[in-house]
């Protein structure tokens, strides 16, 4: 009987679907820098080296990130990147505070929100 | 009571009931859209009605009698004026931390499931595997609610305006924020989805 998983054994890691995880994962690390600021601050940075606990945290993580990716393997459905694949997933996680700009001063007064 | 009450600034030789008068009256009073929201301290048995009848009653420390002390919502432990300031300053702190972390949260999640949801349905398989849900969902953002939420009050709470009572926890700021960043997200994940092959 078929039991509706895809044959080619789908579930083993691949390295475009490693990407896209940790794309999303820098992603959210580098929004968690954008959300320090609630009232649409310019300035996301403002005193993030008051709270070590804050830079601390994001930087633990970024770390466990990066051992989760190149040594995850099979358990986190993992393949190791190459550098160049790293620096793409690292540019669409700046990208992610670059945004955080022009949503903030083009885009929502240009649709007048 | 309305004509009064807003040019009020000093009660001098006042009784306890007066207080409660007071703060009775500025609760109920129709002047603003918005209820008031009142403040009171007290260290005596007789403050007792005044501190529970407002928002917040503060009660003194170390003057203060149990009477009060239970009736109050803060004790000030230092018998000190400017630690109502400080009350404040806390007070509104929490408030954010709890909105920084919300706006966090809820951006990861309609991302994640948004990218589940379009990845089962068109290529019949999510592209974030269980495993690393449970890394993002569990661990990142147990780690991130604790960096958000550990962040010191600074001075600049105090000079913001008070929210209101009935004002929504997500405000419209941070709404747009989680929609456009999710959107961002949900565009560069589907990119790499779809381009990457």
């Amino acid at each position: 009987m078929d039991d509706g998983r895809p044959v080619d054994s789908v579930f083993k890691p691949s390295e475009h679907f490693t990407m896209i995880f940790n794309a999303f994962v820098l992603m959210t690390l580098f929004n968690e820098i954008n959300c320090r600021k609630i009232h649409g601050e310019k300035n996301v940075f403002r005193g993030i080296f008051t709270n070590p606990i804050f830079y601390g945290i994001w930087i633990v993580t970024f770390v466990v990130q990066i051992l989760l990716v190149q040594y995850g393997s099979f358990a986190f459905a993992c393949v190791a990147l190459t550098l160049e694949q790293w620096m793409w997933c690292l540019f669409f996680g700046v990208t992610v505070l670059l945004w955080n700009q022009v949503k903030k001063n083009y885009i929502l007064n240009f649709f007048k929100f | 009571m309305d004509k009064v009450w807003p040019h009020l600034r000093v009660l001098a030789r006042s009784s306890p009931q007066d207080k409660y008068v007071l703060v009775k009256g500025i609760i109920s009073s129709k002047l603003n859209p918005t209820r008031e929201v009142v403040a009171v301290t007290g260290d005596g048995t007789n403050d007792g009605p005044a501190l529970k009848k407002a928002d917040v009653g503060f009660a003194m420390g170390i003057q203060g009698t149990d009477v009060a002390k239970e009736a109050s919502d803060i004790i000030l432990v230092d018998d000190n004026f400017n630690s109502i300031v400080k009350a404040v300053m806390w007070g509104r702190n929490v408030y954010d931390s709890i909105a920084k972390f919300l706006q966090f949260q809820l951006t990861v999640n309609v991302v994640a499931v948004f990218c589940a949801f379009i990845g089962a349905c068109i290529v019949k398989e999510s592209p974030l595997r269980a495993v690393q849900m449970l890394w993002v969902n569990l661990i990142m953002d147990t780690l991130a609610s604790l960096a958000l939420a550990t962040e010191v009050p600074t001075e600049d709470l105090l000079t913001r305006k008070p929210y209101g009572r009935t004002r929504p926890l997500i405000s419209r700021t941070m709404m747009k924020n989680i929609i456009g960043h999710a959107i961002y997200q949900l565009g560069v994940m589907l990119f790499i989805l779809f381009a990457g092959k």
